[in-house]
Order: structure tokens, then C-alpha cells, then sequence
């Protein structure tokens, strides 16, 4: 089942073009997030899938609906983390909640919602008086009031503190384990790749890299490095392979790190050499993501 | 239908009270006024009738204005400009709902306010109460939409949350003076030929016939006056709200 089925979709504002030409399909219980640097449109994907910006042209399918015609029946479906969304700050967390769960036909239960969001112990508080991260985590229990199929996420967690952070991703893992579909926006790679199944990458209105995390931009082929502290005595140019010194450590880059490392360490045991700090290490997806988006 | 607004509504009213600030300058102001400006005994001679009479009137306007246009440009603004109109829009609740919320609730404010200023008149102050009471409910009503669409209006121009409060009380309370909200602002001044240009004075005209104070002129003119400045408050705050905040 597919979730949201986007073609060729662009925006313009003005004769400033911001989306020029996006494809996108999620399908049903995938987490799928969508990085890219600021300005990239992610914000602009997403409030157009939301209803909340109108497409200058596309295809899109949301649900099965147009979003862009903004019908009760969709919004009845998804639930929405806005970047700088506002939330009432007079009422109570719970009231809150109530007020919500009051336009939806079927609502998760009050109680519920607070736990899942870890904030069943502020349910009486004022939401002015939460922190910045506990307000960003009310607002996550308001998209979910409906128990809604697709949950839109737009940075959800910027501007955390790393115990924050983690606590809003559990929240995240649970939707997740509830089988909601999730479009999360993040520059937070560790996000990304913690929580996500793939990772779509935008660059200047375009889909520049799309795939699981694990395999994004041909990372699972692309070149390993080799690294360790320099050995006392030993030049770089007397062992068998390429090495890069940097000042601190030791890097070898190869396609073929198996291979490699056999002739690096067949080498250090026969001249007796330890290699110290020896790391293996697969691209980064900052890596890769640096490259994709340059 | 009817359980989605009065979710709206309970839900603009808990927000209400809850901001001391808020419930202060729209319930307790006018209020206030009423009872220090007629402690000294005074009259206006012009129209032979006692100030606190006549302040009666000047408030019964004050707290419309106060509650409506005032209230509702403020909230407006505050919840577009705060995020939560647009995350409104992401739920199933419909426009209408939220509009009709708000609109109930400043008519709760208004008659509850009102209703606080008329006993307090007639019981501490002895003052008449409206002789009219149908011209005095319509006079209400009316004043209540106008004010209500203008203040709607106004939020549209404004695009800050900071910038709200200053430019209603900016607009409200020099046109007030030259209505003749606090102190009888004769016919014939020219005073009163700028603030004829606008709504307050023509409800406080009618408010007068209301009350049965002379001098108010034609009643029905006044009443169309202020229709007309509530069809223009209308089709402005229709044609230029926005659910996204100006940042």
C-alpha cells in the first residue's frame, strides 16, 4: 500500500523556483526522512503534502486524497508536527489534548497520548509552564489525538539537548511500533539514521540521493578507510600500501578493505610492528550526505 | 455541529480568563470607570441628565467595543502570529467552527460584562435603566457584529503579536473621546462631524434614544451607519485572513 505518491512536483514563489521536480513514494508503515541542508525544501515538501502550501505543479496523492483540497477527510488521517507550530499555552496539557481529540472521530485516549509522549506526570500542568522540549512533545501528542494513519514530523527535534533528543526518538520508535507511516524532516543525520527506514535527500529543490540508510549513495561499495597511529621509526612510504598522514593518524582508503587489511597486518607481523588504534571504518553517512548535497 | 462550536467556545473562554490582563481591560475597566467618574455627583446640562446616566451609555459602548473589537483583533492576531491557527488547519476542525467559537465567546464577554455594569447602576447609582429595551438589545447586537468584524479586520493588518495591543488601543480610545464615549461630545462640533465618519459615535447616538436621553437624532440612520461599517469589516477580514503567521 502506498502512503503518499508524489510526482514531478514543483514550487515556485515568485520567479524563485524551490521545488523543481520531486519524486517521492512512501509506502504504508515506513519511516521515511528527508534531509538535506537548510533551504533544500524539505519544509515546503512537507507543508505541501500537509495541504498547508498550494503546488505550482505535480502529481501528488496523500492517503489517496489531493491534499491541496484541503477535504476533512484527510485531515481526519494524518497528524502534523509543524517546524514552528504554536500551541495553546493557557490550557492544561490535558485540556489541550480534550480540545484536540474533540475534532477527530475515533481519538486515542487522553492518558494514553500523554504516555506515549512521556508526559503522563505534566497532564495538570499549564503547557507555558513545560519546557521548550516537553511543549515539542505535547505538540506530538496533539498530531497523534486522531490516531492517525501518516504522521508528518518537521524537525522535531531541533534545538534539543542530547537526553531531550533521545526521548523524543523513543516517542518516535513507539508511533512506529503502533505502525504508523512517518515523514520525519531532520538535519540531524544521527537522526536519520537511527530512526529511519530510508532516507530521501533533497539538495536545492531535487531529490539528489534516496535509499535505506545503510546503502544511501552507494555507501555499502564506496571506499572503507583504514586508520592507526603512526608506528615510531617506520616512514609511510615503507609500507606496502598507500598511506595518507594527516599528523595524527594513519589513513588507508580502499575499495577492497578485506583484501587490504590482510596485506597490512601480513606486513606489520612479519616486521613486527603493532598498529596501534587500528580502525576499520565504512563512509560516514555525513559523508555521504556531504557529497550527495555538494 | 452545535458540540464542535461549544468546544471552540469553552475553549476561547478558559483561554480568556486565564489572562488576568485580558479580563481586567474588557471586564473590570469599564466597570471601574463606571464607578469613579459618577462619584462625583455631576450633570450634563446641555442634555439635563446626570453624568452617571449618560456614562452608563458611554460604557454600555466602551464595553462592546472593548469586548469585541479589542478582543478579538488581539486573539486573532496572537493565535495567527503564535502558530495556532495553522496548526489548527492541520486537524479536521473547520473554519467556521473556530470563528463561531470566538464570536460566541465575545458575545459572552459583552453580556456578562454588561449585564455586571447595568446592576451595578441601578442598584449603587441608581441610574435608569434603558427605556428601550429591544433599541438597547439591538444597539447591542449590532454594535457587538461591527466591532466584531472590525476588530477581525484590523488583525489582518497587524503582524506582530507585540504590535496588537497598542494599535487597538490606538484606534479605540481617540475615536471614543471624540465620539463622546466619556464626556458629551455636542452635534455641532466639528469634533463630531470627524467621529460621524465612524461607527462609535453613531451607537452611542442610538444607546442615548435607548436610554431616553434626547438628542440622538435619527435613530435609523445611525443603525445603517454602523451596518455598513460591519459589511466593510467583514469583507476585509474575509478577503485578507491568513492562517500562517507573518514570519
Amino acid at each position: 500500500m502506498v502512503a503518499i505518491d508524489v510526482q514531478d512536483l514543483r514550487k515556485r514563489y515568485g520567479d524563485r523556483e524551490v521545488l523543481v521536480g520531486i519524486d517521492l513514494r512512501v509506502e504504508c508503515g515506513e519511516l521515511v526522512a528527508i534531509l538535506g541542508p537548510n533551504g533544500a525544501g524539505k519544509t515546503t515538501t512537507v507543508e505541501i503534502l500537509e495541504g498547508l502550501t498550494p503546488r505550482t505543479a505535480g502529481e501528488v496523492s496523500v492517503l489517496g486524497h489531493d491534499p491541496a483540497r484541503g477535504e476533512r477527510g484527510l485531515r481526519e488521517r494524518i497528524g502534523v508536527v509543524l517546524q514552528q507550530g504554536g500551541v495553546e499555552t493557557m490550557l492544561t496539557c490535558r485540556e489541550l489534548l480534550d480540545l484536540h481529540r474533540g475534532f477527530y472521530p475515533a481519538p486515542r485516549a487522553t492518558d494514553e497520548l500523554l504516555d506515549l509522549v512521556g508526559l503522563a506526570a505534566q497532564g495538570d500542568e499549564r503547557v507555558g509552564r513545560l519546557s521548550g522540549g516537553q511543549q515539542r512533545r505535547i505538540d506530538m501528542a496533539l498530531a497523534l489525538a486522531g490516531d492517525p494513519e501518516l504522521v508528518f514530523l518537521d524537525e522535531p527535534t531541533t534545538g534539543f539537548d542530547p537526553a531531550a533528543r533521545h526521548q523524543a526518538w523513543d516517542a518516535i520508535v513507539g508511533l512506529r511500533a503502533l505502525g504508523k507511516t512517518i515523514v520525519l524532516t531532520t538535519h540531524y543525520l544521527d537522526e536519520a539514521e537511527a530512526l529511519a527506514d530510508r532516507v530521501v535527500v533533497l539538495s536545492q529543490g531535487r531529490v539528489v540521493a534516496d535509499g535505506p540508510p545503510g546503502v544511501l549513495g552507494d555507501r555499502h561499495t564506496a571506499p572503507s578507510r583504514l586508520t592507526f597511529f603512526p608506528i615510531g621509526g617506520v616512514a609511510v612510504r615503507d609500507l606496502p600500501v598507500a598511506v595518507a598522514d594527516d599528523g595524527v593518524r594513519w589513513t588507508i582508503t580502499t575499495s577492497d578493505p578485506t583484501a587490504t587489511l590482510l596485506e597490512l597486518t601480513s606486513w606489520a607481523v612479519r616486521e613486527g610492528h603493532e598498529l596501534a588504534g587500528l580502525e576499520v571504518t565504512p563512509p560516514s553517512l555525513e559523508e555521504i550526505y556531504l557529497e550527495v548535497t555538494a | 455541529m452545535v458540540a464542535l462550536v461549544a468546544r471552540t467556545f469553552r475553549y476561547d473562554q478558559r483561554t480568556f480568563w486565564r489572562i488576568p490582563q485580558a479580563a481586567f481591560f474588557t471586564v473590570l475597566l469599564p466597570v471601574m470607570m463606571l464607578v469613579i467618574f459618577t462619584l462625583n455627583d455631576r450633570s450634563i446640562d446641555a442634555l439635563h441628565v446626570a453624568y452617571a446616566r449618560y456614562l452608563l451609555v458611554g460604557m454600555t459602548i466602551f464595553t462592546v467595543a472593548g469586548a469585541s473589537y479589542g478582543n478579538l483583533a488581539a486573539r486573532i492576531t496572537w493565535r495567527r502570529e503564535t502558530g495556532i491557527y495553522q496548526r489548527l488547519r492541520t486537524t479536521p476542525m473547520p473554519a467556521w467552527a473556530m470563528v463561531a467559537g470566538q464570536v460566541v465567546s465575545a458575545v459572552t464577554v459583552v453580556l456578562l460584562t454588561l449585564s455586571l455594569l447595568l446592576v451595578i447602576a441601578a442598584t449603587f447609582f441608581d441610574v435608569a435603566l434603558p427605556t428601550s429595551w429591544p433599541l438597547f438589545l439591538a444597539v447591542v447586537a449590532l454594535g457587538t457584529a461591527c466591532c466584531a468584524a472590525l476588530g477581525a479586520a484590523m488583525s489582518t493588518f497587524v503582524t506582530s503579536v507585540e504590535a496588537v495591543d497598542p494599535v487597538v488601543w490606538a484606534t479605540m480610545l481617540p475615536l471614543m473621546f471624540v465620539s463622546g464615549v466619556f464626556q458629551y461630545v455636542s452635534d455641532d462640533s466639528w469634533v463630531a462631524r470627524v467621529a460621524d465618519l465612524f461607527p462609535i459615535r453613531h451607537l452611542l447616538l442610538a444607546n442615548m434614544d435607548a436610554f431616553g436621553i434626547p438628542g440622538s437624532g435619527d435613530v435609523g440612520w445611525h443603525l445603517a451607519v454602523v451596518a455598513a461599517w460591519t459589511a466593510l469589516g467583514l469583507l476585509v477580514a474575509v478577503r485578507r485572513f491568513r492562517w500562517a503567521p507573518h514570519r
